[in-house]
Protein backbone atom coordinates (compact mmCIF):
# COMPACT_ATOMS: atom_id res chain seq x y z
CA UNK A 1 0.00 0.00 0.00
CA UNK A 2 3.26 2.36 0.78
CA UNK A 3 4.35 1.63 -2.35
CA UNK A 4 1.80 2.12 -4.12
CA UNK A 5 1.42 5.53 -2.88
CA UNK A 6 4.99 6.40 -3.38
CA UNK A 7 4.66 5.42 -6.69
CA UNK A 8 1.83 7.34 -7.65
CA UNK A 9 3.48 10.53 -5.50
CA UNK A 10 6.70 10.27 -7.52
CA UNK A 11 4.64 10.38 -10.86
CA UNK A 12 3.14 13.84 -9.59
CA UNK A 13 5.60 15.43 -7.68
CA UNK A 14 7.66 16.72 -10.50
CA UNK A 15 4.79 17.61 -12.83
CA UNK A 16 4.62 21.34 -13.25
CA UNK A 17 0.58 20.69 -13.97
CA UNK A 18 0.29 19.64 -10.32
CA UNK A 19 2.08 21.89 -8.32
CA UNK A 20 0.37 24.71 -10.27
CA UNK A 21 -3.19 23.05 -8.77
CA UNK A 22 -2.54 22.40 -5.64
CA UNK A 23 -0.57 25.85 -5.02
CA UNK A 24 -3.72 27.74 -6.34
CA UNK A 25 -5.57 25.53 -4.39
CA UNK A 26 -3.72 26.19 -0.97
CA UNK A 27 -3.70 29.80 -1.86
CA UNK A 28 -7.00 30.38 -2.40
CA UNK A 29 -8.09 28.32 1.00
CA UNK A 30 -5.78 30.12 3.44
CA UNK A 31 -6.58 33.41 1.75
CA UNK A 32 -10.85 32.25 2.20
CA UNK A 33 -10.29 30.78 5.62
CA UNK A 34 -8.05 33.77 6.68
CA UNK A 35 -10.37 36.77 5.78
CA UNK A 36 -13.54 35.45 5.39
CA UNK A 37 -14.71 36.56 9.09
CA UNK A 38 -13.73 40.06 7.67
CA UNK A 39 -15.45 39.73 4.74
CA UNK A 40 -18.70 38.34 6.62
CA UNK A 41 -19.12 40.89 8.75
CA UNK A 42 -18.21 43.91 6.56
CA UNK A 43 -21.19 42.69 4.83
CA UNK A 44 -23.37 42.28 7.73
CA UNK A 45 -22.79 45.30 8.84
CA UNK A 46 -23.01 47.45 5.41
CA UNK A 47 -26.36 45.88 5.13
CA UNK A 48 -27.98 46.84 8.29
CA UNK A 49 -26.08 48.60 10.90
CA UNK A 50 -28.82 48.05 13.39
CA UNK A 51 -28.28 45.80 16.41
CA UNK A 52 -24.65 44.67 15.34
CA UNK A 53 -23.77 41.67 16.75
CA UNK A 54 -21.28 42.18 19.49
CA UNK A 55 -18.29 40.79 17.30
CA UNK A 56 -16.14 38.54 20.00
CA UNK A 57 -19.56 36.22 20.75
CA UNK A 58 -20.43 35.76 16.54
CA UNK A 59 -16.85 35.62 15.93
CA UNK A 60 -16.67 32.74 12.89
CA UNK A 61 -13.12 31.72 14.32
CA UNK A 62 -14.76 30.74 17.91
CA UNK A 63 -14.04 27.07 18.86
CA UNK A 64 -16.03 24.97 18.47
CA UNK A 65 -18.10 26.82 15.59
CA UNK A 66 -14.62 27.29 13.51
CA UNK A 67 -14.73 23.71 12.27
CA UNK A 68 -18.02 24.35 11.45
CA UNK A 69 -17.56 27.52 9.72
CA UNK A 70 -14.33 26.75 8.09
CA UNK A 71 -15.28 23.73 6.40
CA UNK A 72 -18.41 25.36 5.42
CA UNK A 73 -16.52 27.98 3.45
CA UNK A 74 -13.66 26.02 1.58
CA UNK A 75 -15.90 23.71 0.50
CA UNK A 76 -16.40 24.45 -2.98
CA UNK A 77 -12.52 24.69 -4.21
CA UNK A 78 -12.32 21.03 -4.20
CA UNK A 79 -13.20 21.45 -7.63
CA UNK A 80 -9.17 22.48 -7.77
CA UNK A 81 -8.60 18.81 -6.34
CA UNK A 82 -11.01 17.59 -8.65
CA UNK A 83 -9.38 18.35 -12.13
CA UNK A 84 -6.40 17.16 -10.41
CA UNK A 85 -7.58 14.06 -9.90
CA UNK A 86 -9.05 14.23 -13.29
CA UNK A 87 -5.44 15.04 -15.11
CA UNK A 88 -4.06 12.43 -12.92
CA UNK A 89 -6.02 9.70 -14.21
CA UNK A 90 -6.46 11.07 -17.64
CA UNK A 91 -3.01 11.51 -18.15
CA UNK A 92 -1.95 8.12 -17.29
CA UNK A 93 -4.48 7.12 -20.59
CA UNK A 94 -3.25 10.05 -23.07
CA UNK A 95 0.29 8.76 -22.21
CA UNK A 96 -0.46 5.27 -22.61
CA UNK A 97 1.44 5.07 -18.79
CA UNK A 98 -1.16 2.22 -17.53
CA UNK A 99 0.36 0.09 -20.10
CA UNK A 100 3.61 0.78 -18.68
CA UNK A 101 2.19 0.38 -14.98
CA UNK A 102 0.82 -3.45 -16.03
CA UNK A 103 3.12 -4.39 -17.96
CA UNK A 104 5.59 -3.42 -15.39
CA UNK A 105 4.02 -5.94 -12.62
CA UNK A 106 0.94 -4.10 -10.89
CA UNK A 107 -2.05 -5.43 -11.06
CA UNK A 108 -5.12 -3.80 -12.73
CA UNK A 109 -6.14 -3.05 -8.99
CA UNK A 110 -2.70 -2.05 -7.72
CA UNK A 111 -2.73 0.64 -10.61
CA UNK A 112 -6.54 1.80 -9.41
CA UNK A 113 -5.53 1.47 -5.26
CA UNK A 114 -2.70 4.01 -6.22
CA UNK A 115 -4.96 6.32 -7.56
CA UNK A 116 -7.73 5.70 -4.37
CA UNK A 117 -4.71 6.15 -2.14
CA UNK A 118 -3.64 9.24 -3.68
CA UNK A 119 -7.22 10.85 -3.90
CA UNK A 120 -6.69 9.91 0.16
CA UNK A 121 -3.56 11.41 0.70
CA UNK A 122 -5.16 15.04 -1.44
CA UNK A 123 -8.04 14.77 1.08
CA UNK A 124 -6.34 14.53 3.90
CA UNK A 125 -4.39 17.31 2.93
CA UNK A 126 -7.51 19.51 2.50
CA UNK A 127 -8.32 18.49 5.92
CA UNK A 128 -4.91 19.45 7.00
CA UNK A 129 -4.80 22.76 5.93
CA UNK A 130 -8.43 23.61 7.49
CA UNK A 131 -7.19 22.05 10.83
CA UNK A 132 -3.96 23.77 10.95
CA UNK A 133 -6.13 27.43 10.35
CA UNK A 134 -8.76 26.38 12.61
CA UNK A 135 -5.92 25.75 15.37
CA UNK A 136 -4.64 28.76 14.72
CA UNK A 137 -7.86 31.25 14.14
CA UNK A 138 -9.53 29.62 17.09
CA UNK A 139 -6.43 30.08 19.44
CA UNK A 140 -6.22 33.69 18.27
CA UNK A 141 -10.50 34.55 18.70
CA UNK A 142 -11.37 31.95 21.40
CA UNK A 143 -11.65 33.77 24.77
CA UNK A 144 -11.48 31.10 26.92
CA UNK A 145 -9.73 28.18 25.26
CA UNK A 146 -10.27 24.11 26.95
CA UNK A 147 -9.66 21.02 25.27
CA UNK A 148 -13.29 20.31 25.29
CA UNK A 149 -13.81 23.25 23.13
CA UNK A 150 -11.53 22.52 21.16
CA UNK A 151 -12.65 19.38 20.27
CA UNK A 152 -16.58 19.34 20.25
CA UNK A 153 -17.88 19.76 16.71
CA UNK A 154 -14.74 17.97 15.28
CA UNK A 155 -16.76 15.70 13.30
CA UNK A 156 -17.32 18.47 10.83
CA UNK A 157 -13.20 17.65 10.13
CA UNK A 158 -14.78 13.93 9.31
CA UNK A 159 -17.50 15.24 7.34
CA UNK A 160 -14.86 17.40 5.28
CA UNK A 161 -12.66 14.67 5.02
CA UNK A 162 -15.59 12.50 3.09
CA UNK A 163 -17.17 15.22 1.29
CA UNK A 164 -13.60 16.01 -0.45
CA UNK A 165 -13.19 12.30 -0.39
CA UNK A 166 -16.42 11.44 -2.41
CA UNK A 167 -16.17 14.42 -4.39
CA UNK A 168 -12.71 13.27 -5.37
CA UNK A 169 -14.13 10.16 -6.12
CA UNK A 170 -16.82 11.14 -8.49
CA UNK A 171 -14.40 12.75 -10.65
CA UNK A 172 -11.75 9.80 -10.44
CA UNK A 173 -14.80 7.86 -12.25
CA UNK A 174 -15.25 10.95 -14.90
CA UNK A 175 -11.90 10.48 -15.58
CA UNK A 176 -11.62 6.84 -16.07
CA UNK A 177 -14.42 6.26 -17.85
CA UNK A 178 -13.95 9.83 -20.64
CA UNK A 179 -10.24 9.13 -20.31
CA UNK A 180 -9.92 12.70 -21.62
CA UNK A 181 -8.91 15.62 -19.57
CA UNK A 182 -11.09 18.41 -21.07
CA UNK A 183 -14.13 16.22 -22.11
CA UNK A 184 -14.14 14.97 -18.25
CA UNK A 185 -13.87 18.32 -16.52
CA UNK A 186 -16.20 19.26 -18.65
CA UNK A 187 -18.66 16.43 -17.85
CA UNK A 188 -17.88 16.75 -14.18
CA UNK A 189 -18.71 21.30 -14.05
CA UNK A 190 -21.96 20.54 -16.42
CA UNK A 191 -22.99 17.74 -13.92
CA UNK A 192 -22.36 19.59 -10.81
CA UNK A 193 -23.22 22.96 -11.64
CA UNK A 194 -26.47 22.72 -13.84
CA UNK A 195 -27.10 19.20 -14.13
CA UNK A 196 -27.70 17.98 -10.72
CA UNK A 197 -28.63 21.85 -8.85
CA UNK A 198 -31.59 21.61 -11.62
CA UNK A 199 -32.65 18.12 -10.80
CA UNK A 200 -32.34 18.78 -6.88
CA UNK A 201 -34.37 21.87 -7.57
CA UNK A 202 -37.66 19.89 -9.11
CA UNK A 203 -37.06 16.60 -6.89
CA UNK A 204 -39.20 16.41 -3.65
CA UNK A 205 -36.65 16.82 -0.72
CA UNK A 206 -36.55 13.03 0.26
CA UNK A 207 -35.61 12.26 -3.00
CA UNK A 208 -33.13 15.65 -3.14
CA UNK A 209 -30.65 14.68 -0.30
CA UNK A 210 -30.09 11.05 -2.36
CA UNK A 211 -28.64 13.09 -5.45
CA UNK A 212 -24.38 12.30 -4.79
CA UNK A 213 -23.56 15.69 -4.73
CA UNK A 214 -26.51 17.20 -3.04
CA UNK A 215 -25.55 13.91 -0.61
CA UNK A 216 -21.85 15.46 -0.04
CA UNK A 217 -22.92 18.92 0.17
CA UNK A 218 -25.36 18.30 2.64
CA UNK A 219 -22.94 16.57 5.08
CA UNK A 220 -21.51 20.14 5.80
CA UNK A 221 -24.40 22.05 6.18
CA UNK A 222 -25.36 26.52 6.58
CA UNK A 223 -23.45 27.36 9.46
CA UNK A 224 -25.50 30.88 11.67
CA UNK A 225 -23.23 33.42 11.62
CA UNK A 226 -23.78 37.25 11.92
CA UNK A 227 -24.66 37.68 8.53
CA UNK A 228 -27.51 35.18 8.88
CA UNK A 229 -30.13 37.13 10.35
CA UNK A 230 -30.38 38.84 7.01
CA UNK A 231 -32.23 35.27 5.94
CA UNK A 232 -34.93 34.53 7.77
CA UNK A 233 -36.53 30.93 8.34
CA UNK A 234 -33.53 28.69 7.79
CA UNK A 235 -33.49 25.62 10.07
CA UNK A 236 -29.69 25.69 11.04
CA UNK A 237 -28.08 22.28 11.58
CA UNK A 238 -25.51 22.60 13.80
CA UNK A 239 -24.17 18.78 13.44
CA UNK A 240 -23.57 16.24 11.04
CA UNK A 241 -26.46 13.93 10.40
CA UNK A 242 -25.21 10.86 9.76
CA UNK A 243 -27.65 9.93 7.50
CA UNK A 244 -25.95 12.57 5.30
CA UNK A 245 -22.22 10.63 5.98
CA UNK A 246 -24.35 7.28 5.24
CA UNK A 247 -25.53 8.16 1.79
CA UNK A 248 -22.17 9.97 0.47
CA UNK A 249 -19.93 6.92 2.13
CA UNK A 250 -22.63 4.83 0.04
CA UNK A 251 -21.62 7.36 -3.01
CA UNK A 252 -18.00 6.95 -2.63
CA UNK A 253 -17.84 3.32 -2.01
CA UNK A 254 -19.89 2.72 -5.29
CA UNK A 255 -17.75 5.07 -7.42
CA UNK A 256 -14.95 3.47 -6.33
CA UNK A 257 -16.43 0.28 -7.01
CA UNK A 258 -17.24 1.31 -10.49
CA UNK A 259 -13.72 2.49 -11.04
CA UNK A 260 -12.55 -1.33 -10.32
CA UNK A 261 -14.74 -2.63 -12.54
CA UNK A 262 -13.74 -0.78 -15.23
CA UNK A 263 -10.02 -1.17 -14.63
CA UNK A 264 -10.92 -4.77 -14.90
CA UNK A 265 -13.47 -5.00 -18.00
CA UNK A 266 -11.22 -2.17 -20.11
CA UNK A 267 -8.58 -3.23 -22.51
CA UNK A 268 -5.85 -0.60 -22.77
CA UNK B 1 16.18 -29.55 -20.58
CA UNK B 2 14.47 -26.90 -22.65
CA UNK B 3 12.26 -25.39 -20.40
CA UNK B 4 9.24 -23.47 -21.77
CA UNK B 5 8.79 -20.17 -21.38
CA UNK B 6 5.64 -19.30 -22.58
CA UNK B 7 2.55 -21.78 -23.79
CA UNK B 8 -0.02 -19.94 -25.59
CA UNK B 9 -3.56 -22.29 -26.46
CA UNK B 10 -6.12 -21.27 -28.11
CA UNK B 11 -6.39 -17.41 -27.86
CA UNK B 12 -8.78 -15.59 -29.68
CA UNK B 13 -9.58 -11.65 -29.61
CA UNK B 14 -12.38 -9.99 -31.73
CA UNK B 15 -12.78 -6.45 -32.24
CA UNK B 16 -17.03 -6.56 -33.41
CA UNK B 17 -16.47 -8.47 -36.33
CA UNK B 18 -12.37 -8.55 -36.66
CA UNK B 19 -10.92 -11.67 -35.31
CA UNK B 20 -7.65 -9.63 -34.01
CA UNK B 21 -6.43 -12.78 -33.10
CA UNK B 22 -7.81 -15.95 -34.26
CA UNK B 23 -7.35 -19.45 -32.16
CA UNK B 24 -3.64 -18.91 -31.61
CA UNK B 25 -1.56 -21.48 -30.17
CA UNK B 26 2.14 -21.11 -29.57
CA UNK B 27 5.47 -22.21 -27.74
CA UNK B 28 8.52 -20.48 -26.53
CA UNK B 29 11.18 -22.30 -24.93
CA UNK B 30 14.07 -21.01 -22.90
CA UNK B 31 17.18 -19.13 -24.52
CA UNK B 32 15.33 -18.50 -28.05
CA UNK B 33 14.80 -15.55 -29.80
CA UNK B 34 11.68 -16.16 -31.59
CA UNK B 35 9.58 -13.74 -33.44
CA UNK B 36 5.93 -13.24 -34.16
CA UNK B 37 5.99 -12.37 -38.13
CA UNK B 38 3.21 -11.30 -39.18
CA UNK B 39 1.91 -8.08 -41.53
CA UNK B 40 0.07 -4.93 -40.24
CA UNK B 41 -3.29 -5.79 -38.47
CA UNK B 42 -1.97 -9.43 -38.65
CA UNK B 43 -2.50 -9.40 -34.98
CA UNK B 44 0.94 -9.00 -33.38
CA UNK B 45 0.32 -6.29 -30.86
CA UNK B 46 -3.01 -7.75 -29.80
CA UNK B 47 -1.14 -10.97 -28.85
CA UNK B 48 1.54 -9.33 -26.90
CA UNK B 49 -1.07 -7.09 -25.04
CA UNK B 50 -3.00 -9.90 -23.99
CA UNK B 51 0.02 -11.61 -22.17
CA UNK B 52 1.08 -8.75 -20.68
CA UNK B 53 -2.93 -8.14 -19.15
CA UNK B 54 -3.17 -4.31 -20.77
CA UNK B 55 -5.56 -6.65 -23.04
CA UNK B 56 -8.27 -9.29 -21.71
CA UNK B 57 -8.45 -12.26 -24.36
CA UNK B 58 -12.09 -13.56 -25.16
CA UNK B 59 -10.93 -17.10 -24.72
CA UNK B 60 -8.05 -19.37 -24.96
CA UNK B 61 -5.01 -19.09 -22.04
CA UNK B 62 -1.86 -18.70 -21.64
CA UNK B 63 1.05 -19.91 -19.34
CA UNK B 64 4.43 -18.39 -18.40
CA UNK B 65 6.61 -20.72 -17.23
CA UNK B 66 3.70 -23.44 -16.90
CA UNK B 67 2.01 -21.00 -14.92
CA UNK B 68 -1.04 -19.20 -15.23
CA UNK B 69 -0.34 -15.35 -15.28
CA UNK B 70 -0.14 -13.16 -12.82
CA UNK B 71 1.57 -9.76 -11.91
CA UNK B 72 4.58 -11.25 -10.47
CA UNK B 73 5.13 -13.18 -13.37
CA UNK B 74 4.95 -9.86 -15.24
CA UNK B 75 7.65 -8.31 -12.82
CA UNK B 76 9.88 -10.71 -14.31
CA UNK B 77 9.26 -10.28 -18.15
CA UNK B 78 9.82 -6.55 -19.60
CA UNK B 79 7.58 -5.87 -22.41
CA UNK B 80 7.34 -2.61 -24.91
CA UNK B 81 3.96 -2.93 -26.47
CA UNK B 82 3.69 -0.95 -29.92
CA UNK B 83 5.62 2.00 -28.70
CA UNK B 84 8.01 3.12 -25.52
CA UNK B 85 5.62 4.61 -22.92
CA UNK B 86 7.00 7.05 -20.39
CA UNK B 87 6.02 10.04 -18.32
CA UNK B 88 6.95 12.38 -20.90
CA UNK B 89 7.33 15.42 -18.22
CA UNK B 90 9.74 12.77 -15.94
CA UNK B 91 14.03 12.25 -16.45
CA UNK B 92 14.98 8.86 -17.85
CA UNK B 93 16.41 7.80 -14.37
CA UNK B 94 13.04 8.97 -12.50
CA UNK B 95 10.78 7.03 -15.17
CA UNK B 96 13.03 4.12 -14.21
CA UNK B 97 12.96 4.66 -10.50
CA UNK B 98 9.03 4.35 -11.02
CA UNK B 99 9.55 0.93 -13.41
CA UNK B 100 12.15 -0.30 -10.19
CA UNK B 101 9.79 0.49 -7.65
CA UNK B 102 6.87 -1.93 -8.97
CA UNK B 103 9.40 -4.61 -10.07
CA UNK B 104 11.00 -4.26 -6.55
CA UNK B 105 14.20 -3.76 -7.62
CA UNK B 106 17.06 -2.48 -6.52
CA UNK B 107 17.95 1.30 -8.00
CA UNK B 108 21.70 0.56 -8.44
CA UNK B 109 20.09 -1.59 -11.30
CA UNK B 110 19.02 1.74 -12.80
CA UNK B 111 22.86 2.43 -14.00
CA UNK B 112 23.53 -1.16 -15.48
CA UNK B 113 21.12 -1.07 -17.87
CA UNK B 114 21.45 2.52 -18.74
CA UNK B 115 24.68 2.19 -19.48
CA UNK B 116 23.59 -1.10 -21.45
CA UNK B 117 21.62 0.59 -23.82
CA UNK B 118 23.88 3.66 -24.41
CA UNK B 119 21.93 6.31 -22.62
CA UNK B 120 23.92 7.07 -18.83
CA UNK B 121 25.29 10.60 -20.01
CA UNK B 122 20.97 11.84 -20.77
CA UNK B 123 19.95 10.25 -17.49
CA UNK B 124 18.64 13.80 -16.66
CA UNK B 125 17.21 14.54 -19.65
CA UNK B 126 12.81 14.50 -19.74
CA UNK B 127 11.78 11.85 -21.65
CA UNK B 128 10.26 14.13 -24.11
CA UNK B 129 13.26 15.59 -25.57
CA UNK B 130 14.54 11.94 -26.98
CA UNK B 131 14.65 11.13 -30.09
CA UNK B 132 13.09 8.25 -31.14
CA UNK B 133 15.76 6.18 -30.98
CA UNK B 134 16.79 7.03 -27.19
CA UNK B 135 13.19 6.53 -26.29
CA UNK B 136 13.34 3.16 -28.03
CA UNK B 137 16.37 2.16 -26.24
CA UNK B 138 14.91 3.68 -22.97
CA UNK B 139 12.39 1.30 -23.11
CA UNK B 140 14.28 -1.72 -23.47
CA UNK B 141 16.60 -0.40 -20.37
CA UNK B 142 13.13 -0.27 -18.52
CA UNK B 143 11.77 -3.51 -19.89
CA UNK B 144 15.76 -4.99 -18.64
CA UNK B 145 14.90 -3.70 -15.13
CA UNK B 146 14.11 -6.30 -12.12
CA UNK B 147 16.87 -9.21 -14.04
CA UNK B 148 14.18 -9.84 -16.68
CA UNK B 149 14.37 -13.38 -17.96
CA UNK B 150 12.00 -12.42 -21.06
CA UNK B 151 12.16 -9.53 -23.22
CA UNK B 152 8.77 -8.54 -25.30
CA UNK B 153 9.54 -6.05 -27.59
CA UNK B 154 6.73 -5.05 -30.17
CA UNK B 155 8.44 -3.56 -33.61
CA UNK B 156 12.06 -2.49 -31.81
CA UNK B 157 12.80 -0.98 -34.80
CA UNK B 158 9.95 0.90 -36.42
CA UNK B 159 10.45 4.09 -37.36
CA UNK B 160 14.61 4.28 -36.69
CA UNK B 161 17.01 4.93 -39.57
CA UNK B 162 19.08 2.37 -40.62
CA UNK B 163 21.59 3.13 -37.98
CA UNK B 164 19.13 3.64 -35.81
CA UNK B 165 18.14 -0.22 -36.66
CA UNK B 166 21.61 -1.22 -36.61
CA UNK B 167 22.07 0.13 -32.77
CA UNK B 168 19.11 -1.80 -31.80
CA UNK B 169 19.64 -5.15 -33.47
CA UNK B 170 23.51 -4.72 -31.72
CA UNK B 171 21.75 -4.41 -28.22
CA UNK B 172 19.22 -6.71 -28.72
CA UNK B 173 21.53 -9.89 -29.76
CA UNK B 174 23.64 -8.82 -26.73
CA UNK B 175 20.90 -9.53 -24.49
CA UNK B 176 20.15 -12.66 -26.18
CA UNK B 177 24.00 -13.42 -25.60
CA UNK B 178 22.92 -13.45 -21.75
CA UNK B 179 20.61 -15.88 -22.32
CA UNK B 180 17.35 -14.11 -21.97
CA UNK B 181 14.46 -15.19 -24.01
CA UNK B 182 13.55 -12.61 -26.28
CA UNK B 183 9.91 -12.36 -28.37
CA UNK B 184 9.94 -9.81 -31.14
CA UNK B 185 6.98 -9.28 -32.95
CA UNK B 186 8.00 -7.92 -36.60
CA UNK B 187 6.14 -7.35 -39.79
CA UNK B 188 10.18 -7.23 -42.07
CA UNK B 189 10.93 -10.57 -42.99
CA UNK B 190 14.48 -9.70 -43.07
CA UNK B 191 14.60 -8.59 -39.38
CA UNK B 192 13.05 -11.69 -38.56
CA UNK B 193 16.15 -14.30 -40.50
CA UNK B 194 18.60 -11.74 -39.06
CA UNK B 195 18.33 -12.22 -35.17
CA UNK B 196 15.62 -14.73 -34.50
CA UNK B 197 16.29 -18.45 -34.19
CA UNK B 198 12.13 -19.33 -33.82
CA UNK B 199 9.67 -17.70 -35.87
CA UNK B 200 5.71 -18.28 -36.06
CA UNK B 201 4.38 -16.46 -38.88
CA UNK B 202 0.92 -14.82 -38.47
CA UNK B 203 -2.28 -13.28 -41.01
CA UNK B 204 -5.44 -12.36 -40.05
CA UNK B 205 -4.95 -13.43 -36.39
CA UNK B 206 -3.91 -16.95 -37.53
CA UNK B 207 -0.88 -18.61 -37.04
CA UNK B 208 0.01 -20.01 -40.70
CA UNK B 209 3.29 -21.49 -39.91
CA UNK B 210 6.11 -21.61 -37.20
CA UNK B 211 8.95 -23.51 -36.65
CA UNK B 212 12.93 -22.81 -36.44
CA UNK B 213 13.54 -19.61 -38.61
CA UNK B 214 16.09 -21.86 -40.86
CA UNK B 215 13.45 -23.66 -42.07
CA UNK B 216 10.32 -22.04 -42.15
CA UNK B 217 12.07 -18.96 -43.55
CA UNK B 218 14.50 -20.67 -45.82
CA UNK B 219 14.42 -20.00 -49.89
CA UNK B 220 13.12 -23.59 -50.25
CA UNK B 221 10.48 -24.90 -53.02
CA UNK B 222 7.78 -26.63 -53.51
CA UNK B 223 6.17 -28.15 -55.90
CA UNK B 224 2.28 -29.26 -56.73
CA UNK B 225 1.70 -32.31 -57.94
CA UNK B 226 -1.67 -34.46 -58.91
CA UNK B 227 -1.71 -38.25 -60.02
CA UNK B 228 -4.56 -40.38 -60.42
CA UNK B 229 -3.10 -43.11 -57.28
CA UNK B 230 -2.12 -40.63 -54.90
CA UNK B 231 -0.56 -43.35 -52.43
CA UNK B 232 1.68 -44.55 -55.17
CA UNK B 233 2.27 -40.92 -55.91
CA UNK B 234 3.48 -39.99 -52.22
CA UNK B 235 5.51 -42.93 -51.78
CA UNK B 236 7.38 -42.38 -54.84
CA UNK B 237 8.22 -38.85 -54.57
CA UNK B 238 9.44 -39.59 -50.64
CA UNK B 239 12.33 -41.48 -52.31
CA UNK B 240 13.75 -38.02 -54.06
CA UNK B 241 16.66 -36.56 -53.27
CA UNK B 242 16.54 -33.45 -51.03
CA UNK B 243 12.40 -34.09 -50.34
CA UNK B 244 12.10 -32.89 -47.12
CA UNK B 245 8.75 -32.70 -46.79
CA UNK B 246 5.29 -34.18 -48.38
CA UNK B 247 2.17 -32.52 -48.04
CA UNK B 248 -1.40 -33.79 -49.13
CA UNK B 249 -3.92 -30.90 -49.68
CA UNK B 250 -6.65 -31.35 -51.27
CA UNK B 251 -6.33 -33.72 -54.07
CA UNK B 252 -2.53 -32.48 -54.83
CA UNK B 253 0.61 -33.36 -53.04
CA UNK B 254 3.29 -30.75 -52.04
CA UNK B 255 6.76 -31.31 -52.21
CA UNK B 256 8.77 -29.49 -50.31
CA UNK B 257 12.67 -29.51 -51.08
CA UNK B 258 15.65 -28.29 -49.25
CA UNK B 259 17.47 -27.31 -52.30
CA UNK B 260 16.80 -26.52 -56.46
CA UNK B 261 15.52 -28.88 -58.46
CA UNK B 262 14.28 -29.22 -61.82
CA UNK B 263 10.40 -29.98 -62.12
CA UNK B 264 11.60 -32.43 -65.72
CA UNK B 265 14.12 -34.24 -64.01
CA UNK B 266 11.59 -34.62 -60.77
CA UNK B 267 8.79 -35.78 -63.31
CA UNK B 268 10.73 -38.18 -65.19
CA UNK B 269 11.95 -39.74 -61.59
CA UNK B 270 7.51 -39.86 -60.65
CA UNK B 271 7.78 -41.65 -64.05
CA UNK B 272 10.27 -43.83 -63.30
CA UNK B 273 9.06 -45.10 -59.81
CA UNK B 274 5.74 -46.03 -62.25
CA UNK B 275 3.37 -42.94 -61.25
CA UNK B 276 2.22 -40.93 -63.96
CA UNK B 277 1.58 -37.42 -63.48
CA UNK B 278 -1.72 -35.93 -64.35
CA UNK B 279 -0.63 -32.18 -62.86
CA UNK B 280 2.68 -30.63 -62.10
CA UNK B 281 3.63 -26.88 -60.91
CA UNK B 282 6.16 -25.34 -59.44
CA UNK B 283 6.20 -22.77 -57.16
CA UNK B 284 7.90 -21.05 -53.99
CA UNK B 285 6.57 -21.82 -50.91
CA UNK B 286 3.06 -20.32 -50.22
CA UNK B 287 4.19 -18.22 -47.33
CA UNK B 288 7.53 -16.85 -48.93
CA UNK B 289 5.59 -16.03 -52.21
CA UNK B 290 2.91 -14.28 -49.90
CA UNK B 291 5.46 -12.50 -47.74
CA UNK B 292 7.84 -11.14 -50.45
CA UNK B 293 4.41 -9.95 -51.91
CA UNK B 294 3.32 -8.24 -48.82
CA UNK B 295 6.46 -7.90 -46.56
CA UNK B 296 9.90 -6.95 -48.62
CA UNK B 297 8.22 -4.11 -49.54
CA UNK B 298 8.35 -2.62 -45.87
N1 LIG C 1 -8.75 -1.24 -29.89
C1 LIG C 1 -9.10 -1.79 -31.07
N2 LIG C 1 -10.36 -1.62 -31.53
C2 LIG C 1 -10.74 -2.17 -32.69
N3 LIG C 1 -9.93 -2.89 -33.47
C3 LIG C 1 -8.67 -3.10 -33.08
C4 LIG C 1 -8.20 -2.56 -31.86
N4 LIG C 1 -6.90 -2.91 -31.71
C5 LIG C 1 -6.59 -3.64 -32.80
N5 LIG C 1 -7.65 -3.76 -33.62
C6 LIG C 1 -7.69 -4.52 -34.87
O1 LIG C 1 -7.16 -5.79 -34.63
C7 LIG C 1 -6.34 -6.21 -35.72
C8 LIG C 1 -4.97 -6.57 -35.20
O2 LIG C 1 -4.30 -5.42 -34.78
P1 LIG C 1 -2.85 -5.43 -34.15
O3 LIG C 1 -2.56 -4.07 -33.67
O4 LIG C 1 -2.76 -6.53 -33.18
O5 LIG C 1 -1.96 -5.77 -35.41
P2 LIG C 1 -0.39 -5.77 -35.55
O6 LIG C 1 -0.03 -7.08 -36.09
O7 LIG C 1 0.24 -5.33 -34.31
O8 LIG C 1 -0.19 -4.69 -36.68
P3 LIG C 1 0.99 -3.61 -36.90
O9 LIG C 1 2.07 -4.32 -37.65
O10 LIG C 1 0.33 -2.59 -37.74
O11 LIG C 1 1.41 -3.11 -35.58
C9 LIG C 1 -6.36 -5.08 -36.73
O12 LIG C 1 -7.30 -5.39 -37.70
C10 LIG C 1 -6.82 -3.89 -35.93
O13 LIG C 1 -7.56 -3.02 -36.74
MG1 LIG D 1 1.49 -3.69 -33.79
Amino acid sequence: MITLLKIELKKILPNKTFWVLIGLYILLTGFILFSIQGIVNSFASNVSDDEFPDMLSFSLYRFPVVWHNLTYVVGFLKIFLAVVIIVLVTNEYSFKTIRLNISSGLSRTDFVLGKVLLTAFLSLLAVLLVFISGLILGMLNTAVITFDGIFDKFSFLLAYFLEIFTYLSFAMLIGFLLKRSGLSIGLLLLYGYIVEPIAVFYLPDHLERIMPLESVSRLIGLPKTSIMKLIDKIDFINYVRWEDAVISSGYALLFLFLVFLIAKKRDF
Amino acid sequence: MEQTVLEIQNLCKNYGSIKAVNNLSLKVEAGTVYGILGPNGSGKTTTLGILMDIINPDSGNFLWFGQPSTKFQRKKIGAIIEEPVFYPYLSAIRNLKIIADIKNCNYSEIERVLKLVGLYPRRFSKFRTFSLGMKQRLAIAGALLGDAEVLILDEPTNGLDPKGIAEIRQIIMEIAGKGITIIIASHILDEVQKICTDVAVLNNGRKIDSGKVSEVLSETLLIEVAAPEMKKLKAAAGKYKSVRNTKQEADKLIVEFSEQVQADDFNRFLFSEGVTVSHLSMQKKSLEKYFLEVLKGS
